[in-house]
């Protein structure tokens, strides 16, 4: 397993490289060693590479780790295994209190929107946690997914009608929509960028009590797992993962998704094995998907939510046709 | 060694009492089996037991003290459960399944040790599992893969056992397999076992203790000999019946009637 997780962090250090490389103009990896090590400050490739496309290639790979590692939490909590962290009405809260706050109040600073858009991911996900939670300890999966999808037509239906009202309202949305991780400079995005690392360090000691979870609740409860206060703190990340991705990064479809199955196939079901290489899988496939995204229609750009979900819809169709035992 | 007690336990869901003021004391030791019709309340004092439903009133004593003020994980070195119809995770082999039964041995100052890696070996070899160790659980029969779950609770390594219907859904050669593992566990390991059975005879083969409940209220308690009769049978499960000595085991072996024919 340990071998695996090497391949699979070389994998994404190669596509770190590449990403840093690729774009409407190509620079060699001997170039971006220099412009990261040994910058001039004149020198037109080593601003390109430290500014835009450093930026945009440390979003794609925290958004992208932070999804896969928030998906495979998404699956144990509910023992689903197409759940998303989508479901928890993250991405629903998130776009509606940016459409919220760019009809009320206009030109808006980047930072005050993003924080705008943590905080609406935080509060659905409350809002469906306490819906499903109903009475203490009661917070089923079924009730989960009932409650997310619920509240997620709520918040969209609220985004529609704001929008329908202030048509100018779509285009500063549209970035949230389709989603992107070049619309930002790293100035204003660290402080969710530090966030997201810490979020994911903190879910390293409790893989062990997820195993047992998987295993489902009363025999998490028979082998001495605080099973609230689990699904509690596993909401709690899956709340920071996501939504950070989703503050930094907009609307990314299918990651938090597809990406925990690829890793499970990998590794198997031990979560020590398959969470870690869930993060490095979303931010190898995120930093893929942006390199295809900036280099597929030069001189446009494909939105990088776009251009996950080509790929992860057709691959999510055939997951569901396989899956055999989905009636269980 | 370590004792189990309901004392006035009601408990019940959403407004529907289930148990009402339920006092029992489980012998130490014993396989005790508790029996009664659909909806008597077996199933939920045998949760309430592993501290799986919280009491409205009364309490579950664990060694002497209430279980729900105890650290759930010293609980779980005492007492292990295995609930109806579990659901193993996707992929996960036998061995990973064993494995998940130390969790309450480990800490952050107790990572996995020897004892925890001995502790899986000795539980398979148990359940006569070693063979099949590194297969996935999804590939194993009905009976290997209650032997499994079985496994996972003999790892945990606890005195007490609970088990909800352990026999449910598998053949009569399967439940006979998994009654038999359970009946050494406690002979040769001391165990106290603590179990749902619907088959009275086979209840009445294997337990020391039979607990008969009617309508959330212990109706009947003792040997096999002194709850299982043709009268008792009636009034616990409204089944007429006639109670034979088991030619072979000489326990009561029961023969039931249509509700309608008795005789």
């Amino acid at each position: 397993m340990r071998v695996r997780l090497g391949w699979l962090a070389s994998g994404l250090a190669v596509a770190f490289v590449l990403s840093l490389m690729a774009g409407a103009h190509w620079v060699g990896p001997v170039k971006v060693w220099h412009a990261l090590w040994s910058p001039s400050a004149t020198d037109v490739d080593d601003l390109l590479i430290r500014t835009t496309r450093l930026t945009r290639t440390l979003v794609a790979l925290i958004v992208g780790a932070g999804l896969g590692m928030a998906g495979g939490i998404m699956q144990t909590l509910t023992r689903n295994p197409l759940a998303s962290p989508g479901l928890l009405g993250i991405n629903a809260g998130a776009l509606f209190v940016v459409v919220l706050l760019v009809t009320l109040g206009g030109a808006l600073p980047v930072w005050l929107v993003s924080a705008g858009a943590f905080g609406g991911a935080a509060l659905a996900a409350a809002a469906v946690w306490w819906i499903a939670m109903g009475r203490p300890g009661q917070a089923g999966p079924l009730r989960l997914i009932l409650a997310g999808a619920a509240l997620t037509a709520l918040f969209h239906a609220f985004s529609q009608a704001l929008l329908v009202v202030d048509q100018q309202g779509l285009d500063s949305v549209l970035f949230w929509l389709a989603g992107s991780v070049s619309a930002r400079p790293l100035s204003e995005v660290w402080p969710l960028m530090l966030l997201s690392l810490v979020a994911l360090l903190a879910c390293w000691p409790l893989s062990g009590q997820w195993n047992v979870l998987a295993a489902g609740e009363s025999i998490a409860v028979g082998a001495g797992v605080r099973v609230g206060r689990l699904q509690g703190v596993s909401v709690a990340l899956i709340v920071v993962l996501a939504g950070a991705a989703v503050a930094m990064a907009g609307n990314i479809a299918f990651v938090g998704l597809i990406v925990p199955h690829v890793a499970r196939r990998l590794t198997g079901p031990d979560h020590r094995h398959w969470l870690p290489a869930a993060a490095l899988v979303g931010a190898t496939t995120l930093l893929l998907a942006d390199i295809a995204a900036r280099t597929l229609i030069l001189p446009g750009e494909v939105p990088i939510g776009v251009m996950t979900a080509l790929v992860g819809a057709p691959l999510f169709m055939g997951l569901i046709r396989r899956q055999g035992h989905l009636n269980d | 060694m370590t004792t189990i007690a309901a004392h006035e336990l009601t408990l019940g869901y959403q407004r529907r009492t289930i148990l009402d003021a339920l006092s029992l004391t489980l012998p130490e030791g014993r396989i005790s089996v508790l029996v009664g019709s659909n909806g008597c309340g077996k199933s939920t004092l045998l949760k309430a037991l592993a501290r799986l439903l919280l009491p409205w009133q009364g309490n579950v004593i664990l060694d002497g003290r209430d279980i729900q003020r105890q650290p759930t994980r010293a609980v779980a070195r005492l007492l292990s459960l295995l609930p109806q119809q579990p659901m193993a995770p996707e992929g996960i082999t036998v061995r990973q399944l064993v494995t998940l039964g130390r969790h309450p041995h480990q800490s952050w100052l107790a990572q996995w040790s020897e004892q925890d890696e001995r502790k899986v070996e000795q539980a398979l070899t148990r359940t006569e599992l070693s063979e099949f160790a590194e297969r996935r659980v999804e590939t194993l029969s009905g009976g290997q893969r209650q032997r499994a779950w079985i496994a996972m609770a003999v790892a945990q390594d606890t005195p007490l056992m609970l088990l909800d219907e352990p026999t449910s859904f598998l053949d009569l050669a399967h439940q006979m397999e998994v009654l038999e593992l359970l009946a050494s566990l406690n002979r040769e390991s001391g165990k106290t076992i603590v179990m749902v059975l619907h088959d009275l005879n086979l209840a009445c083969r294997y337990a020391d203790h039979i607990v008969a409940l009617r309508d959330g209220r212990i109706h009947a308690q003792g040997t096999p000999h002194e709850v299982i009769t043709r009268q008792r049978v009636k009034e616990i499960f409204q089944l007429d019946c006639q109670v034979i000595d088991d030619p072979y085991f000489h326990t009561p072996l029961c023969i039931p009637f249509a509700r309608r024919e008795g005789r």
